[in-house]
């Protein structure tokens, strides 16, 4: 439901100018570079706002510290083939937390009531324009005897078939704060945008198995590093999903036991907040596949239109969180069973293309039902009802020889048409208190100005994406344009384009327009 | 045509290309006229540079002497059109005495052994093939003399069972205009950690010989490269590829992408296609490394010509007056195989290749590939040299004297854009770069060949 809150904004223009570095010593690299963005918002012909400048140093040390068998080249490790550490550091500076544009915000519904940035305290935007993580860190080993991969550390790890959307690819959480995945800089995608958790992942391969080859089995715990998708209200992150903050001023105080888009009610350690996953792969007739499963929490992010609170359904103690200036609901992030499946294949014959497709199946999901209004606020807040969801996609890549627009090197044509579809819906009635409303929805619809519910909950969603890109001038001009269609929601659609221009290793410029 | 043709038609239509690669303004006008008056501009080129070609048919280098653009003539059709472009533009050939290569004795050994079995079938495809050169005898008046002087290069006795190439360094830029100051600004610079192949068939150094029976795949070769060093915006980037006994299945090719921190399957029918838009394609590897059955190829002739077999300089040293976009080294005259081969595939995007084939080493020296017109598109140049020791600052040795492809330079004459790359990359210098026939002592084994290892090592 997100891409439609994106939908709504006009465009977007992005300039990347970026550096980078590398430096080896013996078996250590260390490497970094350096980007800026800028952001500006053109919602119509003559308006404009600008949202973003952001300055970001990247720097990675790997260091190979024990090869064949050898820790620095001196010690014999019998048991260990090889051993690796990697650490990687992200620092930004948001220089429009000290420039503090003034102007409202133009938020997602289109309106310019998402507050000014220059409203927010001094010590608000100071907490805001810093930002210093240790994005990734951790081990690598791999065995000698055994053909056992081990990945320790703070880490992403991703599965799945999909571009720009999440289906398998849910071990991380998004942070929607850093910025939205069409505004990711020159060769950055959801790399930037995914949460990294510390977590152990084991790899093993397995011996053939009659017809099937390249198998293995892939595990990974998260030990109760886990948080849900990461989200700020408008003007906090301006570049982001403009959202207001219903509660603001209303319930100053958040919502009852838990921190909204941070934490539901639960504590953060290996017995209440563990996420584990587990996948097998193969490799037969030319098609590769993975079985997938999860147990996690619900993070939120893959695009349904799940509740994010659950109402307090006992009168006394929503009243008492009334009066104690608390939402009378909970954040809630439940865990969900979700098992997948993911192939690939390449049609050497007829088509020449990749045809990929996966699709997965969640149990339980929390839907805001009408049928179970909060005790205090009957018309605005929900509890919830769990149901399960199938989604899926299938896509295409094919590199395509287009010699009036290139004669030089291929397009890469991408497709992809995903769909959700939610089993056993309830179907919302205006004016009856009856059926399942999207997060955004009635739930809490009256603190909106029309009063209006924005976002029911339907069967069906569907999705078409098609993006085409090619290189010019030896690899230093690189061109993408891409196109999403969402039929069902009055045919909302998004065009994007990029252009990186490649100066040097050193220097990369990014103009893009959405 | 008769192999004597080569240098009659074929090398005149050559050089007509090359003629109008160092005059645009021809170029265009050639665009410009009718197809019959095209035609006839052509043929007058033709005779042109047929009078020309007959002028130089003496043409000769000593020992000693080295060869700079001032004088480029003298080696006109001792180097192929395309190499002729480079030494005019800067690159230098220091002429060194011819000195004969021998295949090792293991190679010669399997060669006497099974080249009987060897033969082609009536689609041209090798059958019967154990190890060792397929066809050790060529008969220049054999019609499947070029498709077997190309499996001999495919069947290569230099890479028999598994080989890793460490610490790739290549630099790709722009190249200055004709009549301009030599210039190569370059624009990306890459180092690649490893690229390792591992043969399962013609094997025959390290056990399993000369087969890996567990093999249900039918797989010929797999190819790793990874992971990219840099730069950085591709930093941990991997790709692993797999070439099968059965010609008529293409390759698979997976890539690691960082951006999207997971492994990608990739058509890999478009294997002309230019890799990270480079001008180096995955099939113009080591001149040519896509499978022998996807092209026609025929023998144009057998000639001596100027190749660089035996390098001095390590690292490669580049030319200064091209401002480095090739490398500088020791050429001498060598026994060659001409080859053109064209592609069955659609889509491809070379209407053919010349390749000059070394005949002792069935080494592609250089060679010529012609966009779909028929204009000389790119030129490879490979530097070679054949010692014991990949390098001399390195403790690695073999026992016996192995063939090693230190330097290349990919140069598009069109687009005046070039590719060049040193193996091992000149700041390393005491990296050995080449790991012949290490088995899983250098990581050279089945576990590196897996997509689960290319996961595994992403970054």
């Amino acid at each position: 439901m997100w891409l439609r809150a994106v939908l709504t904004l006009a465009a977007l223009v992005a300039l990347v100018p970026g550096a980078q570095a590398t430096i080896r010593l013996g078996p250590a690299q260390l490497a970094g570079d350096l980007s800026a963005q800028n952001l500006i918002r053109t919602r119509d012909v003559g308006e404009f706002q600008f949202v973003q400048q952001r300055n970001t140093l990247r720097l990675s040390l790997d260091y190979d510290w024990l090869e064949n068998g050898k820790l620095m080249e001196r010690f014999e490790t019998p048991w260990l083939q090889k051993s690796s550490l990697y650490l990687l550091y992200r620092g930004v500076y948001d220089s429009v937390f000290d420039w503090a544009p003034g102007g409202n915000l133009w938020t997602n519904q289109g309106k310019p009531d998402g507050g000014k940035i220059s409203d927010l305290p001094h010590s608000t935007r100071t907490a805001l324009k810093y930002s210093n993580d240790l994005r990734e860190a951790y081990v690598d080993l791999d065995f000698a005897a055994i053909p056992l991969h081990l990945r320790l550390g703070k880490q992403q790890i991703i599965w799945g078939e999909t571009d720009f959307f999440r289906m398998l690819d849910r071990v991380n959480s998004l942070d929607l704060t850093w910025h939205l995945i069409w505004e990711t800089e020159a060769q950055h995608g959801w790399d930037q945008l995914r949460v990294p958790y510390w977590m152990a992942r084991a790899i093993y391969d397995l011996p053939n198995l009659g017809p099937v080859t390249e198998t293995f089995v892939e595990a990974f715990w998260n030990p109760g590093d886990w948080i849900p998708a990461k989200r700020q209200y408008s003007p906090d992150s301006p570049w982001s999903i403009p959202f207001q903050d219903p509660t603001a001023g209303i319930f100053p105080n958040g919502p009852q036991r838990s921190v909204t888009f941070r934490q539901g009610d639960y504590s953060r350690n290996p017995g209440e907040n563990s996420q584990v996953g587990v996948r097998i792969g193969g490799f037969v007739g030319g098609a590769q596949m993975t079985l997938n499963y999860f147990y996690q929490r619900w993070a939120g992010d893959d695009g349904s239109a799940a509740a994010i609170f659950r109402a307090d359904p006992d009168l006394a103690s929503a009243s008492a969180a009334i009066s104690a200036g608390m939402l009378p609901a909970e954040y809630i992030a439940p865990y969900v069973h979700t098992i997948g499946f993911s192939a690939n294949y390449f049609d050497d014959t007829w088509t020449k293309a990749v045809f990929k497709t996966e699709t997965i199946y969640d149990f339980g999901i929390p839907f805001a039902n009408a049928e179970k209004p909060s005790p205090v606020l009957p018309t605005s807040l929900f509890g919830v009802s769990k149901r399960d969801m199938w989604k899926g996609m299938i896509g295409f890549d094919r590199p395509t020889w287009i010699r009036p627009l290139n004669r030089t090197s291929t397009w890469l044509l991408l497709g992809q048409m995903f769909w959700h579809h939610l089993i056993d819906n309830e179907r919302f009635i205006p004016g009856v208190q009856k059926g399942f409303v999207g997060p955004s929805g009635p739930a809490l619809a009256p603190l909106r100005p029309n009063g209006k519910p924005i976002d029911t909950v339907r069967d069906w969603e569907l999705l078409f994406s098609l993006t085409a890109t090619t290189f010019y001038g030896g690899g230093t001009i690189v061109p993408q344009l891409s196109y999403i269609l969402d039929p069902l929601n009055s045919f909302n659609m998004l065009v994007f384009w990029s252009l990186d221009y490649y100066v040097t290793n050193e220097l990369i410029v990014n103009v893009a327009q959405r | 045509m008769s192999d004597g043709g080569f240098s009659a038609l074929t090398y005149v239509q050559s050089c007509t290309r090359v003629a109008r690669v160092f005059r645009p303004e021809a170029a265009r006008v050639h665009r410009h006229l009718p197809s019959g008056l095209l035609a006839f501009a052509r043929l007058a080129v033709s005779v042109a540079v047929m009078a020309l070609l007959a002028e130089n048919a003496h043409a000769q280098v000593s020992p000693g002497e080295v060869i700079g653009p001032e004088q480029a003539d003298r080696v006109k059709g001792l180097v192929s059109p395309g190499v002729e472009i480079l030494v005019r533009r800067g690159m230098e050939l220091r002429i060194v005495p011819y000195r004969p290569v021998e295949l090792r004795p293991s190679v010669k050994a399997a060669t006497e052994q099974y080249a009987a079995q060897a033969s082609l079938d009536a689609n041209g495809v090798l059958t019967g093939w154990v190890a060792g050169l397929p066809f050790p005898r060529i008969d220049p008046s054999d019609p499947q003399a070029g498709t077997k002087v190309m499996y001999n290069v495919n069947r290569t006795p230099n890479l028999t069972d598994d080989l890793g190439l460490h610490l790739i360094e290549s630099a790709s830029g722009t190249l200055s205009k004709p009549g301009e100051e030599g210039r190569f600004d370059v624009e990306r610079h890459f180092t690649i950690d490893w690229l390792r192949m591992l043969r399962y068939a013609g094997r025959l150094e390290i056990e399993p010989k000369p087969t890996i029976a567990d093999n249900p795949d039918g797989v010929f070769q797999k190819m790793a490269q990874y992971p990219f060093l840099e730069p950085f915006d591709l930093k941990g980037t991997g790709l692993l590829s797999f070439r099968y006994l059965d010609p008529s299945k293409q390759d698979d090719t997976w890539l690691y992408m960082p951006a999207l921190r997971r492994v990608r399957r990739l058509s890999s029918s478009q294997r002309s296609d230019a890799l990270f838009g480079q001008d180096i394609d995955l099939d113009s590897y080591n001149v040519y490394s896509g499978d022998v059955s996807w092209f026609t190829w025929r023998l144009l002739g057998e000639k001596q010509m100027l190749g660089s077999m035996h390098g001095e300089n390590m690292p490669p040293k580049p030319c200064t007056r091209d401002g480095g976009a090739t490398f500088c080294d020791a050429w001498e005259m060598r026994p060659v195989f001409v080859i053109e081969g064209s592609s069955k595939l659609p889509g491809y995007a070379y209407s053919k290749r010349v390749l000059f084939v070394d005949k002792e080493t069935f080494l592609p020296l250089y060679s010529d590939v012609y966009d779909a017109s028929g204009e000389l598109w790119k030129t490879m140049v490979q530097s070679i040299r054949v010692a014991r020791k990949p390098n001399p600052d390195a403790a690695l040795e073999y026992p016996d004297e192995m063939p090693f492809i230190y330097g290349f330079a990919m140069v598009d004459l069109q687009l005046l854009h070039g590719t060049r790359s040193a193996i091992p990359g000149t700041q390393f210098r005491e990296e050995p770069g080449w790991y012949f026939n290490m088995g899983p002592r250098y990581g050279n084994d089945e576990r590196t060949f897996t997509v689960t290892a290319l996961m595994a090592a992403g970054r």
